[in-house]
């Protein structure tokens, strides 16, 4: 187990410990504990797993939550999004549980239905949940006086972590797209994990991290959608914004040069704000609050024309869409991405959704709450008979208590994201504009998205909200639920695996919230986290749980990381011209699982036949482009073969061995495995001797091939190296890669080829 | 991850620590069978439909008739045999060529407004997170070694991480990809390896990744591989499928025809179980009957497509079609003219072992459910609600899956309602 998890885990059962003792151990000191008992089961572990799992979190917190039906009461839980929250959720059980009515805890009355309970009769007397809660009810008055040693789970135990240098290796490829340095490979062997901070920190300095931080948002936030035509520019209102479209305007006056780059750049610009806003936070490091907050919106000297305040800001080159000012626009009260026309249309609303749909969002995204998940048990609308169901019924309140107030806060903002406050107000027949409980003052009306920003960002959960979404995009898994099924012969394991998370989580949480929201920190804190690292696990018996390992991190690589990928090992893109499109981003991105942010929204991750043949295609075609290339320059510039020469063959003619040569040639096949899959083998290993045998057997098939005309003895013409890729220009005829008369070059695109598509490859 | 991927997942080591040559070899070796089996096709009407403008006619009785279901007439109703239907739209033509084939199934219960568990809840049969589509599971079931068992277009497509799900994206690159060897895939001459080193980097690329296997423990990891080694089984399989595919896809604004060609062509290529196809458009809170009308004509002329692609396949005769949404809509219209979530909706079932001419169910006048006998069917006040988990205990009969390890393992529990007998 790690030390964090321990430290959290251990930290619970101290609270736990300290909790019972305040009820009733007296002044034994800690010291004096008798040792654990494994038999033993705390209170805190009780209430944990036979009663907020199977009964509160499934039947009571639907209403019993700060928005909830019974949000007024004295039983108000929290969500496990919350901080802390299985420690509140306990403490205020306990208090519930000590008032009685003739001599019987309300715990047990109120949801049988033995007194008044509006949410109706939901637990029989003498069932399962009953005995639980009577059982709590027990403990409560007579707390247990052994020690808890914990489930007997480690869910960490027995599992293989990444050591340093690979972490480094895998944290450069997942957040800028490249390898690490020889420098920063120094450093870290050097320093060990104390320099791996500052390491890390220093890539997430590049601009390649602010892209992937884009990358992460959008696959939430999908405003690339806009991308491309006239897309995002269309969105504004034409009154508004009569020059939306300045470069498509003959008439409007403006330099070539600056039409030009309008032509290409202004639409793209306007489309990507949100995420420019989101980088933008990042790469000042100011709060990542921020992005909620900002008075401002980030244009460039394109996107300025479309909002008409050219004469606001001034810019170095306003032809240039990477360089971004902050400008207020006359009469828009700013409130981060929220009142983005790029946002709200993304996320756009009707007469009747009334803006939900956005609340929902919002909620996601920055709050950690599926308020889909509470519509989760069945509901019977059909039976609704009362006036106004979305206030007065259960069926509908149950969602509804918790969209509706913060569905409020956007009345301002129509369903095509314009500013344009109505004279009526709110609408009356729906929950006041609000955040939680807190009803929103008429007099903040006017920047009412202000207002609600202010208080999300003021909450904890907005950190476990940023946390979730890096979470999965630097990991490519989504947070462990909590299980609810206590009959699952897997259940203890499970429970464990959720509080192990849950409990890094609200450390990595804390962290980032400490750090002043800097988001790099929270990015770092993932990266050194235990789930990041995980790379193996130690052998299982047969039946053994493997609660562990089912905590095992990696994923395919998205069409975008394997595109970065592929340039970061070979040197080159997998294009096939400098000013064509990028095969992964472009004709095989569908294809490959990835997304176009408009009809295709989620990401396949397992591979399927297709997929297959997309290595395929992109392992034969690097695999030979990269060798001519790569054999084009001189030994000590290349990346992938710079211990051999096209002149070494495994044998002579005679077909007696040359050590040399075999020798050079399996050295970089060692240097291959490492640079391109990352693995560390040495020359007796099994699998530098399965690619040698690729290469060996290539070649003297090609060879004897060639030999006997039945083979050209030139690569062939898509593989040839004869001018620089960049520049187009023609190389010096002695750098040029065309004549493999000994068949090397293509015995080395053959062992490329075999590594390229590579399950290490392609799966991080 | 929730308790059934664990399950998915600890089982997946169990197995693979104790044998995953075994797991990896199984595999292997059925892969080479093309699937023969019923072709089954969802087709998922995105946003939410309203079947009383499509099988559930609800009209209004005259003029003057306040708050109606529906603009259209009671007298103007259009009837196909035993199945009535909404005189809007082009339903008149899907229905009379059709209702022979046709079975209706109305006053189903899906017990939420809500997008997200609706979809679930339609096409898995069970309103919780965790249980995979039943197109990926009788894909998993049927065939999860076929390198494209299942496609999806969209809809709901969870899988459990029983079998891979695969979307097709620019059909015009499809040929660079059934013929990843060739530089110029028109030109069968000339490869960027010989035939026998391409062979021989397969060969390599199985023995490294079942060594890899074993050396790997977790299951997660474990899972993914065996998943890359069953998509890999051969690239002739998209030969095959280019084979099939028409020249040129359809052009026109229906996706749902290019989803259908594409998805028939993979079928009679022995390389699908399943499909998703998927259109959207149909949350229509605003000026319904403008934009649901329209829709609906573009989801029947995706379905009789479908059937008219199967036909020409020569696949129609072993093909089960189900068309279904997220849920209904009032039974009102609101004060956009447009109307909002209900939860009562109707599936249509065609195909192989589906009875035609036949409409189990049925709701009220006001768009509520009626309860029908488990025995008979027939409208019974003291019957039960149909539910999603009903139809679907039905369709895993149907397709030969319910006693499945997958479907054991994803279970839906309920009566079993003889819907297709």
């Amino acid at each position: 187990m790690s030390k964090r998890a321990n430290l959290a885990l251990r930290t619970a059962c101290a609270l736990a410990l300290a909790a019972v003792c305040a009820a009733g151990c007296g002044d034994d000191p800690v010291d004096s504990e008798p040792p654990g008992d494994a038999d033993c089961v705390s209170t805190e572990r009780y209430f944990s797993e036979q009663v907020w799992t199977p009964i509160l979190n499934t039947t009571c917190v639907g209403c019993h939550n700060a928005q909830g039906q019974a949000r007024d009461s004295a039983m108000v839980l929290q969500s496990p999004s919350q901080l802390g929250f299985m420690e509140h959720n306990l403490e205020t059980v306990r208090n519930i549980a000590g008032f009685e009515f003739d001599g019987e805890s309300v715990l047990l009355l109120r949801p049988t239905g033995r007194i008044e309970h509006p949410g109706g009769a939901l637990i029989v007397e003498g069932s399962d949940e009953y005995k639980a809660l009577a059982e709590l009810v027990e403990r409560f008055n007579n707390p247990v006086d052994c020690v808890d040693t914990g489930p007997d789970v480690d869910v960490f135990d027995d599992l293989v972590f990444l050591d340093t240098g690979a972490l480094l290796r895998k944290a450069a490829l997942n957040l800028v797209g490249r390898l690490p340095t020889l420098d920063e490979e120094n450093a870290v062997v050097d320093g060990g994990e104390s320099s791996l901070d500052a390491v890390l920190v220093g890539m997430m300095a590049e601009e390649a991290f602010l892209d992937r931080v884009k990358e992460i948002y959008n696959d939430h936030l999908l405003t690339d959608r806009y991308l491309g035509g006239n897309d995002a520019t269309n969105l504004l209102n034409a009154d508004d914004y009569p020059d939306r479209r300045w470069y498509d305007n003959d008439e409007y006056s403006v330099s070539d040069d600056v039409r030009a780059a309008g032509k290409q750049h202004a639409n793209d610009s306007l489309a990507r704000e949100v995420l420019d806003l989101i980088a933008h936070v990042v790469r000042e490091g100011k709060p990542f609050t921020e992005v909620l907050t900002a008075d401002y919106i980030l244009v460039n000297g394109l996107s300025a024309r479309i909002y008409g305040v050219e004469d606001r800001v001034s810019f170095d080159d306003e032809t240039d869409p990477t360089e971004l000012k902050p400008v207020k626009l006359p009469g828009v009260p700013h409130s981060g991405l929220l009142t983005s026309p790029m946002f709200l249309n993304r996320f756009p609303t009707t007469a009747t959704n009334r803006n939900r749909h956005r609340s929902r969002v919002v909620q996601n995204l920055f709050l950690a709450t599926d308020v889909l998940k509470l519509a989760e048990r069945p509901i019977d609308p059909t039976s609704i008979e009362d006036h106004n169901p979305t206030q007065f019924n259960a069926n509908c309140t149950v969602c509804h208590e918790v969209v509706d107030p913060i569905a409020g806060t956007f009345q301002n903002w129509n369903d095509r994201g314009r500013f344009a406050p109505t004279e009526e107000g709110w609408h009356q027949d729906m929950r006041p504009p609000g955040f939680g409980d807190d009803v929103m003052p008429p007099a903040r009306s006017g920047t009412a998205l202000k207002w609600l920003a202010e208080r999300i960002v003021a909450d904890s959960r907005f950190a476990r909200g940023a946390l979730h979404v890096l979470f999965e995009g630097i990991t490519g898994q989504r947070p462990v639920a909590a299980p609810i099924d206590t009959s699952s012969p897997t259940f203890a394991q499970d429970q464990a695996a959720f509080e192990a998370q849950d409990a890094i989580f609200s450390a990595i949480a804390t962290t980032f919230a400490e750090s002043d929201h800097d988001l790099k920190t929270l990015v770092l804190e993932i990266v050194k986290s235990e789930y990041f690292r995980i790379d193996n696990a130690a052998p299982r018996q047969e039946g053994e749980p493997a609660i562990g390992a089912a905590l095992g991190m990696g994923r395919l690589l998205t069409p975008e990381q394997l595109h970065r990928k592929i340039e970061a090992v070979t040197g080159y893109p997998w294009r096939r011209r400098v000013q064509d499109r990028d095969y992964l981003l472009g004709d095989y991105r569908i294809f490959f699982g990835g997304i176009d942010s408009d009809g295709v929204t989620e990401r396949i991750t397992a591979p399927n036949g297709i997929m297959a043949n997309v290595v395929w295609r992109m392992a034969n075609e690097v695999g030979c482009t990269s060798v001519a290339r790569d054999l084009s320059l001189d030994g000590e510039a290349r990346r992938l073969l710079p211990h051999i020469e096209t002149s070494f063959e495994p044998e002579d003619e005679n077909g007696f061995e040359i050590p040399q040569a075999v020798a050079a040639i399996k050295a970089n096949i060692v240097h291959l495995h490492a640079h391109v899959l990352g693995e560390r083998l040495t020359e007796s290993d099994p699998e530098v001797t399965r690619t040698y045998e690729i290469f060996y057997e290539t070649w003297k098939e090609g060879k004897a091939l060639v030999e006997s005309d039945d083979l050209s003895n030139q690569v062939d013409g898509e593989c040839r190296s004869q001018t620089d890729y960049w520049t187009g220009e023609d190389l010096p005829e002695d750098r040029q890669v065309r004549y493999d008369t000994n068949y090397t070059i293509r015995s080395w695109a053959a062992v490329m080829t075999y590594l390229l598509s590579d399950f290490r490859f392609l799966h991080e | 991850m929730n308790r059934r991927d664990f399950f998915k997942l600890a089982g997946l080591a169990g197995a693979a620590v104790v044998a995953p040559r075994l797991l990896v070899g199984s595999r292997r070796a059925h892969a080479a069978e093309p699937y023969r089996g019923t072709f089954f096709v969802t087709v998922h009407a995105g946003g939410g439909w309203d079947p009383t403008s499509i099988c559930d006619p609800k009209g209004r009785a005259n003029e003057e008739a306040e708050d109606p279901v529906n603009n259209y007439f009671t007298g103007d109703i259009g009837t196909a045999g035993n199945i009535k239907y909404a005189p809007v739209a082009e339903n008149q033509a899907f229905f009379d060529k059709h209702y022979q084939n046709l079975l209706v199934i109305n006053g189903v219960d899906t017990q939420t407004n809500n997008h997200d568990s609706g979809r679930r809840h339609t096409w898995c049969g069970q309103l919780p997170e965790g249980y995979p589509s039943f197109t990926a599971l009788v894909a998993a079931a049927a065939g999860a070694d076929r390198p494209m068992a299942f496609i999806t277009n969209g809809g709901y497509d969870y899988t459990g991480g029983k079998v891979a799900a695969t979307r097709v994206g620019n059909t015009g690159v499809f040929q660079r990809l059934a013929y990843p060897n060739r530089p110029d895939v028109n030109n069968e001459e000339r490869g960027y390896h010989t035939t026998a080193t391409a062979a021989r980097i397969r060969a390599a690329q199985r023995a490294r990744l079942e060594a890899q296997q074993q050396a790997q423990h977790l299951p997660h990891v474990q899972n993914s591989m065996s998943a890359l080694y069953t998509s890999r089984t051969s690239d002739n399989e998209l030969k095959l499928l280019t084979e099939y595919l028409p020249d040129e896809l359809d052009n026109s604004n229906n996706q749902l025809k290019r989803q259908a060609q594409l998805a028939v062509a993979s079928y009679k290529a022995g390389l699908t179980v399943s499909a998703n196809l998927a259109e959207g458009g149909f949350d229509t809170h605003g000026n319904h009957d403008d934009n649901a009308y329209p829709r609906i004509q573009r989801l029947l002329e995706g379905v009789d497509f479908l059937w008219q692609e199967a036909e020409r396949q020569g696949v129609a005769d072993n093909m089960v079609v189900m068309i279904g949404s997220d849920f209904g809509r009032t039974p009102y219209y609101n004060a956009n003219n447009g109307k909002d979530h209900w939860s009562i909706t109707s599936v249509m079932l065609m195909g192989k072992g589906i009875p035609g001419n036949r409409v189990i169910g049925a709701t009220t006048d006001g768009f509520r459910a009626k309860t029908v006998n488990s025995s008979t069917l027939a409208l019974d006040d003291n019957g039960l609600r149909i539910e999603p988990k009903h139809i679907h205990r039905a369709l895993r009969k149907l397709a030969g899956v319910d006693g499945s390890d997958v479907a054991n393992e994803f279970f839906v529990p309920g009566d079993d309602l003889p819907l297709f007998s």
